[in-house]
């Protein structure tokens, strides 16, 4: 993993440790965003990562129905798996 | 990756750039996260260059070349060689001894000095100090030196009424709602004469420079007709737990507002528009957290600024207004302003176009404007800044209103099916990829779809953070009263009360939430409060209030929302 993406990746994860606990489990997808970050992190580089997180986010949102969403290599390949009320 | 070292990973990154972070703060230098006072002992072999990004030529001398041999009582670069040398700080010891005059109105008292007629001293009477003095903004002591000087110059000559020649006062009193005083000087051919005009109320000092050609002794040249503002570089700190900015500024149409950093100086590293073009507003400003000062030329002709660094920990910015050639017995009147004052808003906006950019809120201006122009409206309902800060508070809750009781419902259901969750984790401890489905699974079996999403979440953020440089920046909470114990808003709680109350609101609130399943994740949420806590003791009391109205307002709705989801599945 490089550097940049190791430095992003703890940025992310003291986010999970301090700030998140106190806004609670908003995330309508699994895994959640950050956790999405994390793994996004680990495969892509830095400045795709960033795209896919932001784009994530961008999805979560009180319109969508959110889901099962892993990060995959190929963006095409993306699976979605809604959930019904 | 293993997620212990993550974790490890995290918090020495963390603890690292901290670290870091005081050493350079420490060391003088700039802090990652804003703007750190500048301690006196930068550079110690002081190679004084003055900065040739930041003090361009005269318009019609730009071939003149500019000494290299600065020193205290330096002119703007086109001084000519013929200066005589003058040891450093000779110009700021000067001005404090000689003769001094002063005029005044009911917000600003101005002190004058005879040498260069520069202002050495401004105090704003209506803006009192933690000993209930009024504050000086600008003044010269053993540890600040901060001052406005004006004068003449040309490519041909240094002997003209400049910065450094004794001015004499001619008249002084009161005209038409304004009080006055005049200095003259005469040199090189040239009389100087300096008017300061007081309006009644106003924090503006209209400044008249009337330019007269007595003897062609010395030729009919050019002149340039020099403003600036001098200042140490010691930034104001009023807590080592938030920074705000120090240093010049300058805004002109096209770049609008720009700040300089005095380490940029320092360093030459200033890259800032060199020309106010004519017919264009622009102004340069020193400033400083809640106060400023600026100078404000008129719009006609085309202006140069410049900044540079004067001597050891001196910086200054300048304007230059070229001022055409006198026929002998000519005159030519220069108006300008001089600004100094709180940065109140309203107050700032009415002096010059884009002039309330001077409050500087950083990045997040376009929400913190609308913020502010709410909270002043809120006061001007209620006459009281901290319930001001209350009301805004619930205005702002009451907003996303929908957004987090959506979430704060599934929150709660969420609480109700942690056990089954935490059981799951056990069964696929080496799967995450089956865990995240048994986990969808549950979600749907049991119907929590948190409406939220993380988007409310992210866009939240910039609101609070925009309303913390509200609070933080805003003069108008200087000396404003909540209730009971708390006297000024911009100050820490004297007694502590509101930063307990907040530890014991985010105790509460952890306690609401469903705890995490992550053990180290428990933890630290345990000791969030504390920190949290300790920070707010040294933070500014309206800030703290903010936070303490939101968190108790969060606790309300989510106590609400567990109690109702609690009766729901009791009648199940």
């Amino acid at each position: 993993m490089r550097l940049v993406n190791k430095l992003l990746s703890s940025l992310v994860r003291a986010y999970q440790l301090t700030l998140s606990p106190f806004f609670g489990s908003q995330c309508k997808f699994v895994p959640s965003c950050s956790e999405y970050a994390c793994e996004c992190l680990k495969i892509h580089n830095p400045t795709k990562s960033l795209v896919k997180i932001s784009w994530r986010i961008l999805r979560c949102n009180p319109w969508s129905s959110g889901g099962y969403d892993p990060v995959v290599k190929e963006p095409t390949q993306q699976s979605f798996t809604k959930i019904s009320n | 990756m293993d997620i212990k070292r993550t974790l490890l990973w995290a918090v020495l990154t963390i603890s690292g750039l901290m670290l870091y972070n005081n050493w350079l703060i420490y060391d003088g230098q700039q802090a990652l996260f804003g703007p750190t006072p500048l301690t006196p002992n930068v550079s110690k072999s002081p190679e004084q260059k003055e900065a040739p990004s930041g003090t361009p030529a005269i318009a019609s001398s730009a071939s003149v070349p500019a000494p290299s041999t600065p020193s205290a009582a330096d002119l703007p670069k086109q001084a000519t060689t013929q200066k005589p040398p003058q040891g450093p700080s000779l110009s700021v010891v000067g001005l404090t001894t000689g003769e001094k005059h002063s005029i005044k109105n009911e917000v600003l008292e101005l002190e004058i000095s005879a040498t260069g007629a520069s202002v050495i001293s401004a105090k704003l009477l209506k803006q009192l100090g933690a000993d209930q003095k009024p504050i000086s903004l600008l003044q010269i002591t053993g540890q600040n030196q901060y001052f406005a000087r004006s004068g003449l110059i040309s490519a041909v000559s240094s002997d003209l009424p400049n910065h450094t020649v004794t001015f004499a006062l001619s008249k002084s009193g009161r005209a038409e709602n304004k009080n006055f005083a005049s200095f003259v000087s005469e040199k090189g051919g040239i009389r100087l004469e300096k008017t300061y005009l007081l309006s009644d109320g106003s924090y503006v000092v209209e400044v008249e420079h009337r330019i007269t050609q007595i003897s062609n002794q010395a030729g009919t040249n050019q002149l340039v007709l020099y403003t600036e503002l001098v200042r140490d570089g010691t930034a104001v700190s009023d807590s080592e737990f938030y920074s705000t900015f120090t240093g010049p500024a300058l805004y002109t149409d096209k770049e609008k507002f720009t700040k300089i950093d005095f380490s940029d100086i320092e360093k030459n590293k200033v890259n800032i528009p060199k020309q106010i073009p004519a017919g264009e507003p622009g102004w340069i400003a020193m400033v400083q957290h809640y106060f400023a000062s600026a100078w404000l030329p008129s719009d006609k002709a085309v202006r140069d600024v410049y900044v540079g660094k004067v001597e050891q920990n001196l910086f200054r910015i300048g304007l230059q207004t070229p001022i055409n050639p006198l026929a002998v017995g000519a005159s030519h009147v220069e108006k300008t302003r001089l600004f100094i004052g709180p940065q109140e808003e309203t107050l700032l906006e009415k002096i010059a176009p884009g002039f309330d950019l001077i409050k500087d809120y950083g990045y997040l201006t376009v929400i913190a404007k609308p913020i502010f122009w709410l909270l002043e409206q809120i006061h001007s309902y209620v006459a009281n800044w901290g319930w001001a800060i209350v009301i805004l508070t619930l205005l702002i809750k009451l907003i996303f209103f929908p957004l987090s009781a959506a979430s704060y419902k599934s929150m709660a259901r969420m609480k109700e099916v942690q056990p089954r969750l935490l059981n799951l984790r056990e069964q696929f401890k080496g799967d995450p990829q089956k865990l995240n489905r048994a986990m969808m699974d549950l979600y749907k079996q049991e119907k929590i779809n948190p409406l939220g999403g993380c988007l409310p979440v992210v866009v939240q953020i910039p609101v609070f953070i925009a309303l913390y440089w509200v609070l933080l920046s805003s003069v108008e909470m200087r000396n404003a009263p909540w209730i009971l114990w708390i006297k000024d808003l911009s100050v820490p709680d004297p007694y502590y009360i509101l930063p307990v109350i907040m530890a014991v609101s985010m105790f509460v609130q952890t306690k609401l939430n469903p705890t995490p399943p992550d053990p180290l994740q428990a933890k630290i949420m345990m000791w969030m409060p504390i920190v949290f806590s300790v920070m707010f003791f040294f933070f500014p009391a309206g800030l703290v209030l903010y936070w303490v109205v939101n968190n108790i307002l969060s606790i309300a709705q989510q106590w609400q929302i567990n109690q109702m989801a609690a009766k729901r599945s009791a009648n199940k």
